[in-house]
């Protein structure tokens, strides 16, 4: 069945994931720019990372014939330091010009600080500025619930967001409603252990589904995280009961509807394979 | 390149007005006449499987092996530990009519403001004040 993985750090993953993806009916795979797990050394660091989203990447996923977009960001774990965070920032317009970038992402909170805080809001102004989608990333676990509500106070707050153009990820029971509720798109992400897993997941399309703005992910990374979580919620969805259209909206159109916002993102090649 | 607007209102529509969904092969404008707008339709074609059917096993799985966790903690004499005290405490979320929502709120940090500083390593999974 036909899908697209609109959350998933590739760069993590062996060519062997690309070709599991390829063959599970996944049609492209979006990658947002995140933590590497240790914190970088240098703004060149950032560079050569922005590089492989935008140039290595692609061709990597080009060979199963998966299209692969990117977004662009810091993340908010090497926000703390503004002084180095400004510096990436300064960055990020040259690779907006790519032509794989949807936006600016995974913007947001890592654990609620006064810093992250300010590195989110020149993120989304940046973002506003240029005209761009953006993805948000929320805080892991006990900082979620603060940190969906401040991310959600602060993008209201600005004029120039509009929340149609706006995806908030990472969301739970605790986090959905308040998502939808203020216009936003949600993205639910499948993990093993924490996060969400698929029966969950499909309770939250249950309740939620018929906004339509919302979509799964795997968010597969070098963590414990599954780049095969999206075929795996199918099953969960045909075992409850969902026909082939709505599975279709929720895996293929919801994410060709938001993303197709952006005029790059475009699988005309990889719907005629 | 910046990104252009396209509003909801263009979104291709897949479904004809008896709800049968028209799209066919990969042509995405087959059904852009006379169909009904895109995401009005939230249906089944067979009515949803018994949950109890599905998840009871899993869950009877899942219980007991809360129940082996919580003795394994005792028996190592680490009830003290303020992620079991918040375990423990999350078990009454189950009293809620929405369990789920109630167990993620009880772990969850409900300060409103900032913090200075960004506490070093990765999240615990239930909120300490002083982290």
């Amino acid at each position: 069945m036909r899908y697209i993985e609109p959350h998933a750090h590739m760069v993590t993953r062996t060519t062997n994931d690309y070709q599991s993806l390829a063959m599970a009916g996944c049609k492209a795979v979006c990658e947002p720019a995140f933590w590497a797990g240790f914190d970088r050394s240098s703004v060149g660091g950032f560079r050569d990372y922005f590089m492989q989203l935008t140039e290595y990447e692609p061709r990597r996923a080009e060979k199963f014939f998966l299209k692969h977009y990117s977004w662009i960001c810091i993340n908010p774990k090497e926000a703390e330091d503004i002084g180095f965070a400004r510096e990436v920032i300064a960055l990020i317009p040259e690779f907006l010009e790519k032509s794989n970038v949807l936006g600016v992402g995974e913007i947001g909170l890592n654990k609620n600080s006064v810093n992250e805080v300010k590195i989110f809001q020149e993120q989304v102004e940046i973002a506003v500025k240029y005209d761009q989608l953006i993805l948000v990333h929320t805080p892991h676990l006990e900082d979620k619930l603060k940190g969906t509500k401040l991310i959600l106070e602060m993008l209201q707050e600005h004029s120039g967001v509009r929340p149609e153009r706006v995806l908030i990820d990472h969301v739970e029971e605790h986090t959905v409603r308040m998502v939808l509720d203020a216009g936003f798109w949600a993205g639910i992400t499948l993990y093993p252990e924490s996060k969400c897993t698929p029966p969950r997941a499909v309770d939250m399309l249950e309740q939620y589904g018929s906004t339509d703005r919302i979509w799964m992910n795997s968010a597969c990374d070098w963590g414990v995280s599954d780049p095969m979580a999206l075929p795996k919620a199918i099953m969960e969805l045909r075992k409850r009961g969902f026909d082939d259209a709505a599975i279709d909206r929720f895996v293929y159109r919801n994410p060709v509807r938001f993303l197709g916002q952006c005029p790059k993102f475009d699988l005309t090649e990889t719907d005629a394979v | 390149m910046a990104c252009v607007d396209r509003t909801l209102a263009e979104a291709p529509r897949y479904f004809d007005n008896k709800n049968n969904y028209t799209r066919s092969g990969h042509d995405a404008n087959a059904a852009l006449d006379g169909g009904i707008a895109y995401g009005q339709i939230f249906y089944m074609n067979t009515p949803p499987s018994n949950p109890v059917d599905l998840y009871f096993m899993d869950a009877r799985s899942k219980l007991i092996d809360i129940a082996a966790f919580m003795d394994r903690v005792q028996r190592s004499g680490e009830t003290d530990d303020y992620r079991y005290q918040m375990f423990c405490q999350a078990l009454q979320g189950l009293d809620s009519s929405n369990r789920a929502e109630a167990v993620l709120g009880i772990f969850s940090d409900m300060t409103p403001e900032p913090k200075p500083i960004a506490t070093p390593g990765p999240a615990s999974g239930a909120w300490k004040e002083d982290a």
